[in-house]
């Protein structure tokens, strides 16, 4: 259980892996996790109660309540601070928990060879796997930038680089009062033959947001690296495949992201402002991916008055002003 | 010694004298270490017999291969020359070859060669201070193992080295 480095065969003697080598087969993992096989994916669901992650409410201001008068224009009601909401439960965690399975050690020589001492090679063990590979590609996966196969959210809804959009769906729309469209974004008392309105919820899109998939080959391009020798059960020296070695890279990589203690690959929202909800379960420090996610509603309310006839007083405190952040989401992606 | 010859002149003296002589000379038959010894000619006749079996080089061959092929019959000599020898088996304490040595097949208990050259050579055993594989000299052999990943030997050797120094090859 420790750091290894592999030896390989260089065409007229058996060496050691340098550092750089070893750093391209971590690349390679993050490359592999990127392929369609990856156990741990982020789906658009809307309305599936959102299983493994979180969920995000958009509130918005709604007009207070309207007032009627016979002779005069009555006081109104206060506007009701966010008042309306939507809950947003549309994203999905898809973990493939306790598949694949754990590789095994078959005859005990299934990994690559390294130099033990001198004149003396053993092959590597699982834990010497995690420890000289996988782990290290966890961490790379989850350090926040664009990593092969990680999902993020953008604002955009097409052409966002490197990346392939879940869904054509937002995973979250911020909406506030239309103060412009209903009472033009008036700032004081006014009078506006405009009551009573159709409802208080009068909801404006200011912003949609998407999720997207980091396609393969972002981070590192495609990586070559330098393949390890192993033991056989003829006690032959033998290079692995190309293909071998990446379905043992993966088997130990996919296992690891759904199922190991410690570098499971979990995504969540944090929350920050009113709905705020933190993350617990990280044993990394959760990284941001993405744009982050604002609900947002207007900072003010005015009176409109309307009168309708020589017995109609009506008038209603009605959301306006500028915009003002009441939570941020942020996905987040970790190891738990 | 001149021919005892009796004349007509002797007196009966010199008569006995001279058959004395002649008696003498023929010897007591009774001493014959022939089988044979009711008379000279047939101990003659009987050596002639052995004789005439072994007169020819054939014949003397047969008998000493007859010899030596017998068990417990043991040639022994300080020194050996040939110039060529076909040995069915032998013992040889020191067996020194100065010129070239060929044989179609070998059991040496022991031997120190200066120069071999052989295209096919089966060892049962061998003791080699050095070896040359294709010019190049090997006089060392380096361990070289390999175990698995719980550390149980899964192969075992050596590697044939130029050198004792670790990392040299």
């Amino acid at each position: 259980m420790a750091v290894r480095k592999p030896v390989y065969w260089d065409g007229s003697a058996v060496r050691s892996m340098t550092s750089a080598q070893i750093t391209a087969i971590k690349q390679r993992c993050v490359y592999l996790f990127g392929g369609s096989g990856r156990p741990v994916n982020l789906t658009y669901d809307a309305g599936n109660a959102g299983a493994g992650i979180r969920r995000m409410l958009d509130t918005r201001d709604t007009a207070g309540a309207l007032a009627t008068g016979g002779a005069s224009f009555p006081t109104p009601a206060a506007i009701n601070d966010g008042g309306a909401s939507t809950t947003y439960d549309y994203v999905a965690l898809s973990q493939t928990d306790g598949s694949p399975s754990e590789p095994a050690d078959t005859n005990n020589i299934a990994f690559p060879l390294y130099q033990e001492s001198t004149n003396v090679f053993r092959s590597m063990s699982r834990d010497d796997m995690y420890d000289t590979f996988i782990n290290d590609a966890i961490d790379l996966l989850v350090d926040g930038n664009d990593r092969d196969g990680t999902y993020r959210v953008s604002t955009s809804s097409s052409g966002l680089s490197n990346h392939t959009i879940v869904n054509a769906n937002p995973i979250f729309t911020d909406q506030r009062f239309n103060a412009a469209g209903v009472h033009g974004g008036a700032t004081g008392t006014s009078s506006q033959e405009i009551l009573p309105l159709s409802d208080v919820d009068q909801p404006l899109t200011i912003q949609n947001y998407y999720l997207w998939r980091t396609d393969q080959g972002t981070s590192y391009g495609t990586p070559s690296i330098q393949l390890p020798l192993q033991t056989n059960t003829d006690e032959d020296l033998v290079t692995y495949s190309t293909a071998a070695f990446d379905t043992l890279l993966e088997n130990l990589l996919f296992y690891s992201t759904a199922s190991r203690s410690n570098y499971i690959l979990h995504y969540d929202f944090e929350a920050a402002g009113v709905d705020v909800q933190a993350i617990t379960d990280n044993v990394s420090t959760p990284q941001t991916r993405g744009d982050a996610i604002v609900d947002t509603t207007l900072d003010a309310s005015v009176r409109i008055n309307d009168q309708d006839g020589a017995d109609a007083y009506r008038s209603q405190n009605l959301p306006t002003g500028s915009p003002e952040i009441e939570t941020t989401y942020t996905l987040k992606i970790y190891r738990k | 010694m001149a021919v005892t010859v009796i004349n007509l002149s002797d007196p009966i003296s010199t008569l006995v004298t001279k058959s004395n002589t002649i008696a003498s000379d023929l010897g007591d038959k009774a001493t014959l270490g022939t089988t044979t010894t009711s008379s000279l000619v047939a101990a003659i006749n009987e050596i002639n017999t052995k004789v005439v079996a072994i007169d020819t080089g054939a014949e003397i061959a047969a008998q000493v291969e007859t010899f030596f092929n017998s068990s417990g019959n043991v040639l022994d000599v300080h020194g050996f020359h040939a110039d060529s020898a076909n040995i069915d088996s032998a013992s040889i304490t020191h067996l020194a070859v100065s010129g070239n040595f060929i044989a179609d097949s070998a059991l040496f208990d022991s031997a120190t060669i200066t120069n071999l050259a052989s295209t096919n050579i089966s060892v049962d055993s061998a003791d080699f201070a050095k070896i040359r594989l294709d010019s190049v000299i090997f006089q060392h052999a380096k361990p070289l193992s390999i175990k698995d990943s719980t550390g149980t030997v899964v192969l075992a050797g050596y590697l044939l080295s130029t050198s004792n120094t670790d990392g040299t090859l």
